[in-house]
Order: structure tokens, then sequence, then C-alpha cells
């Protein structure tokens, strides 16, 4: 098979796993309509992360690397990630909030199909132990970031769910972006002379880490408690920003 | 005394003052990408860059100084409650009855996390006042060029070979360069650099790390009418006709047509300067010449070179950042196990 019937089936694997995807939407829209007990729209959910693992593989054996250099992974790598959060917690989220992760999650692996598919091999800055440590933990660190979000946004306009989750997976967050930022640090300091640049991408990811991480202060805080959610809320802007602000409308080194 | 350290480490300031880095960063960083010409996209920290001169288009970074000799009181002070609180066995005023999870090992954790925040804030400090970098070009062979190139602070450089290893698209994947390096005590050190893999001195306090390295024009050999020839190497000024010419390199115009840059200095004591250009390739014949008081000089030989590009570093404060790292590695194993309490859900209705 060569690189262009390869290329041809990564696209097909990848609108596949949209369609279950959007599928498990719609299952768990019907779900929180009629109210119905059971987590059927997680199968789709299943099945579309199944679809993601070769289209990975494929895209490692193309590249021979790491998945996750370009624009395409990384979006299809937060959309993976996303997918992985809402099975993880399917115990803990409401259907809204299941199908409120899954369809951003969606988003993320639709957008690819703005972007050109070529397969570039990647620059020899990212030929390091470090890269495959840094990006998946602060994708990681995002997808849980945005499922905070969305527990917040459930609790402001239904005031139903458990706050003390939001707390749980932001922590969580902020100890997988504490050893992503950790990693890339001593990455920078190998590769560019500096664990810290003052580079978009780098300012943003530093305020998200001091934003989450002084979030996590905020359940002591009799006093602050009111604007925790909205500020969760708040926090997926931050992401978008550090993610696709910094990537697409910046100078930053790390654009894409 | 308690009392005053609980003040100073009071929470709900150190949030409020936290929040305020937070929008003083965005802000920052919203001031550097409008303004490019004053931030360069890729630069490294520096103190010096923020202060010669002031500039009131910096008044986000003074803030922001100002902000974090806060926080790093306020982190200091209510850390200082905290570790009394876990030697006492008192509560800390960081209690809350409400609150669900409230663990020793939350303490240990905000201790050693809040330490290293205190220490890297320190460690960016001193880096930002006393660390130095500097570009680092060494020529393969010398070439008409010092083969030994100086570093101040760790001694001299020389590259001895280079081998590019690329994809099989003819992009580079990696560049290892075998370079030596005569250290300032006097030892001689033979080291491998390649990207993401520097040749690292005094507990990596030092490090010498590629940027680049690729074949590049390092002299220009001209030839006169009368046959005479004159050697031009890179950036070297030579007395040419009571003139001074000076090579800068083979640069591509906006039509992509590469051709060699030159600034003249005339020698009729005017000190006048002009730059100058010949074509390196196919063209007219009068852009293939350069004329200067009736004589014309042409190319006829341009001797290429391996050249290094990299940076020296100098972060005195490399110590400081790896205590700051080991310090977090355990906080956030203590966080970790924060999360080993069992959650209970509260499910909304579906």
């Amino acid at each position: 098979m060569n690189k262009m019937e390869l290329s041809s089936i990564l696209k097909i694997l990848l609108t596949l796993s949209i369609i279950s995807a959007n599928a498990g939407v719609i299952v768990g829209l019907h779900k929180l309509i009629h109210k119905s007990g059971k987590n059927f729209h997680l199968y789709p959910v299943m099945l579309s992360l199944v679809l993601l693992v070769p289209f990975f593989f494929i895209r490692a054996y193309l590249k021979s690397y790491f998945p996750f250099t370009d624009k395409v992974e990384s979006f299809t790598t937060l959309y993976f990630i996303l997918l992985i959060i809402s099975l993880i917690y399917r115990r803990e989220f409401s259907a809204g909030e299941s199908v409120s992760i899954i369809f951003l999650g969606m988003l993320s692996g639709a957008a690819v199909f703005l972007f050109s598919h070529s397969i570039r091999y990647p620059s020899p800055y990212l030929k390091t132990i470090w890269f495959p440590l840094h990006v998946p933990l602060s994708f990681g660190a995002y997808a849980l970031w945005i499922a905070a979000g969305v527990r917040g946004a459930r609790i402001m306009v239904t005031g139903a769910g458990d706050t003390m989750l939001i707390t749980s997976m932001a922590r969580i967050g902020f100890i997988l972006f504490s050893l992503s930022m950790i990693f890339g640090g001593i990455w920078g300091y190998f590769a560019w002379g500096a664990y810290f640049l003052w580079d978009p991408k780098l300012i943003w990811s530093v305020i998200l880490w001091i934003f989450y991480g002084n979030m996590l202060h905020i359940d002591t805080l009799a006093s602050f408690r009111h604007v925790k959610h909205p500020l969760y809320v708040l926090g997926i802007i931050m992401i978008l920003i550090t993610f696709i602000g910094t990537g697409f409308f910046s100078q930053s080194i790390h654009r894409f | 005394m308690i009392k005053i350290i609980r003040l100073l480490g009071n929470r709900k300031a150190g949030f409020i003052i936290t929040m305020g880095a937070v929008a003083n960063l965005a802000a920052g960083s919203l001031v550097m990408n409008f303004n490019p010409e004053i931030y360069p996209a890729f630069f490294n920290f520096s103190m010096e860059f923020f202060f010669t001169p002031v500039k009131p288009v910096h008044t986000w970074f003074y803030i922001l100084i100002v902000i974090l000799f806060l926080l790093g009181g306020s982190l200091f002070f209510s850390t200082l409650e905290t570790v009394i609180s876990l030697i006492t066995g008192e509560k800390g005023s960081e209690y809350d009855s409400s609150s669900r999870y409230y663990t020793r090992n939350r303490k240990l954790a905000a201790v050693l996390v809040h330490a290293a925040i205190i220490i890297a804030l320190g460690a960016h400090l001193i880096d930002g006042f006393y660390g130095r970098t500097m570009r680092v070009q060494a020529v393969l062979g010398g070439n008409g060029f010092d083969e030994w190139v100086e570093i101040p602070g760790l001694g001299r450089m020389r590259v001895n070979t280079f081998e590019e290893i690329t994809w099989p698209d003819g992009s580079r994947m990696d560049l290892v360069v075998r370079s030596s390096f005569m250290l300032s005590n006097g030892s001689r050190e033979e080291r491998i650099i390649s990207y993401n893999s520097p040749a690292l001195f005094n507990s990596a306090m030092r490090e010498v790390i590629i940027q680049d390295g690729r074949n590049h024009v390092v002299a220009i050999i001209l030839l006169d009418q009368k046959y005479n020839v004159y050697k031009l190497p890179l950036n070297r000024p030579v007395k040419i006709n009571g003139g001074t010419l000076n090579f800068q390199g083979i640069f591509e115009t906006d039509k992509r047509i590469a051709v060699a840059y030159f600034i003249l200095q005339k020698g009729d004591g005017s000190g006048e300067m002009e730059e100058r250009y010949i074509l390196t390739g196919a063209g007219p014949v009068q852009h293939k010449t350069l004329n200067y008081s009736g004589i014309s000089y042409s190319i006829q030989k341009m001797e290429e070179a391996f050249i290094f590009s990299g940076m020296a570093v100098y972060n005195p404060s490399i110590f400081l950042i790896m205590i700051s790292v080991g310090l977090s590695f355990f906080g956030i194993y203590f966080m970790f196990r924060l999360n080993n309490r069992p959650i209970s859900p509260e499910k909304g209705p579906y």
C-alpha cells in the first residue's frame, strides 16, 4: 500500500470516527430528552475511539515519529482524549455533560478537515524524548479542564451536580500540566537554551498553570466560592486562546 | 508572630494577587503580539531588555514584577504558616469546616509545590539579571577565520566534523557536530552537539546549543581587469583601489535571484558607504561586475565552508531550578495521593 492510499485511509478512518461520535451525541441527546437510564450513547464513542487507534498508528508509520506534531494530529489528539474523558467519568457525568464533552471533542476532530492532510516530517527540534512526554500530558490537562468547565456550566444552569468533581478533575489536570511544563522546560533548556521564552504559547501556558493552580484553593475560600463555576467556564475560553489563539493568530514558535 | 505570618500570607489576598498575575500576563501577551517591532518573535528572558531603556510600552512588565514580588511574599508566608501548622499539628487558617478533603497530604503538597514556585521565581530573577546568552558561529576548518571561537566565561570552541541526518524527503532530521572545547581551566574536552543535545558544562550552568549549521559561502574571490585577485572573507573589510570593500554574504532578491552583497566605503575621504550587488548566477554582464573608480571586478570563485550557528548560554540559577523541579515532583506525588479519596457523585436529573 503506497502513501497516497494510506493517506486516503486516514481520512476515511477520521470520517467514520466522527460519524460514530456524532451517533453518540444523537443517542445521548435522546437519552437526555427521554430521561432513559442507560449510557448507550457511549458505545458509538467507544467505536469512535477504536477507529482512531489505526489513524494514529498510520500517521506514526508515515512520518516515522509520534503522531502529534502537526495541527491535524493535535486536534485529533484532543478529540481522542475528550472522548476518553467521557468514558472515564461516565458514572459521574450527567447525560448533558457527557454529550457536551463528546460534542466538543467531535468539533475538535471535525476541525481537522479544514487543514491540509499532507504528511510532513517533524523538525529536528521535535526529535527528543521530551516531546512525547510534554505534549500528550498538556492535552490531557486541557481535556480535564474543559470537562471541569462543562460541569461548572451545568451547575450554573441547573444548580445540580457535585462541585468537588470539578476540583478533582482540575487537580488531575494541574498535575498533568505541571509535569508537562517541567518536561517542556527541560526540553526548552536543551533545545533553545531557556526553560522559558517570551513566546505567546508559553506565556498562555503559564497563565493557564497559574490560573488552575489558584483555582485549586477556591474551595477553602468561602468568600470566593460563588465565582468558582463561572471561573471554570472562563477557563475553557482561556484554553481555547492557548490552544487555538496562540497557535493560529500569534508569532509563536509553537504556531501550527 | 503567627498572627503576623497569617496576615502576610492571607489566602484571600493571595488568590486576588494570583488572578492579578493572570490578568497582567494576558495583557502583556497582547501587548507583545501587537508590537512585533518592539518584541522579537523569539527571545530569551532578560531583564535588561525591559530596562534598557525603560519604555511606557513595557508598563505591563513593570506591574508584573511588582505583582510577582507580592505573589512571592504571599506564597512564602502562607507556606511558612502551613509548615508551622504541620509541625505543631494545628489546623491552620486554610482549614474550612465545609472543605471535605483537608488532609496532611494536602499540606505537604501545598508546602512542596509553593516552595518550588518561590524558588523558581527567585531563579528567574537571578537568571534575568545575571544570565547571559551569546551567539556562536564557528567555521569548520577556519577557512580564513579563526578556527577557535572565543566564548567568554567558558573558553574556546572549534568544530571538527559534522554529519547531517535527513528524513526520506531530504528534510533535516538532525545534525551531529563533533567539537572541541579548550576550557578556561586549561582542560580540553571533545563534545558532540546535536539538536536537543547541547554541550553542557559546570553542572548545566553553561551550555552550547545548536541552532543551525550548513554550508555557506565564507569568502568570495574577485578578479579585476588586470587579473589581480582579491579574497574577501565574510564580514572582513578588504582594501581595494583606495576604498574598502566588505563582503556581507549571498542573499536572494524578491525575485529569488542570488546576489553577492557588498558594502563599499569610498576612499575619497568622505567615508560614504554604498551597497553593491553582483549576480552570482547567469544574467546581464553589467550586473555581474562591480565597478569602482574605473575598475570593474567580477567573481572568480566562491569558497564554501560549514558554519555552525549556535548559542552559548550561562544560567547561574540552574541549580535552583533543579531543586524546584525536585520539590515539584514530590509535591505532585502528594497531590496525586489526594485524588485517592472517593468522589461522591451527586448525579443530577437526566
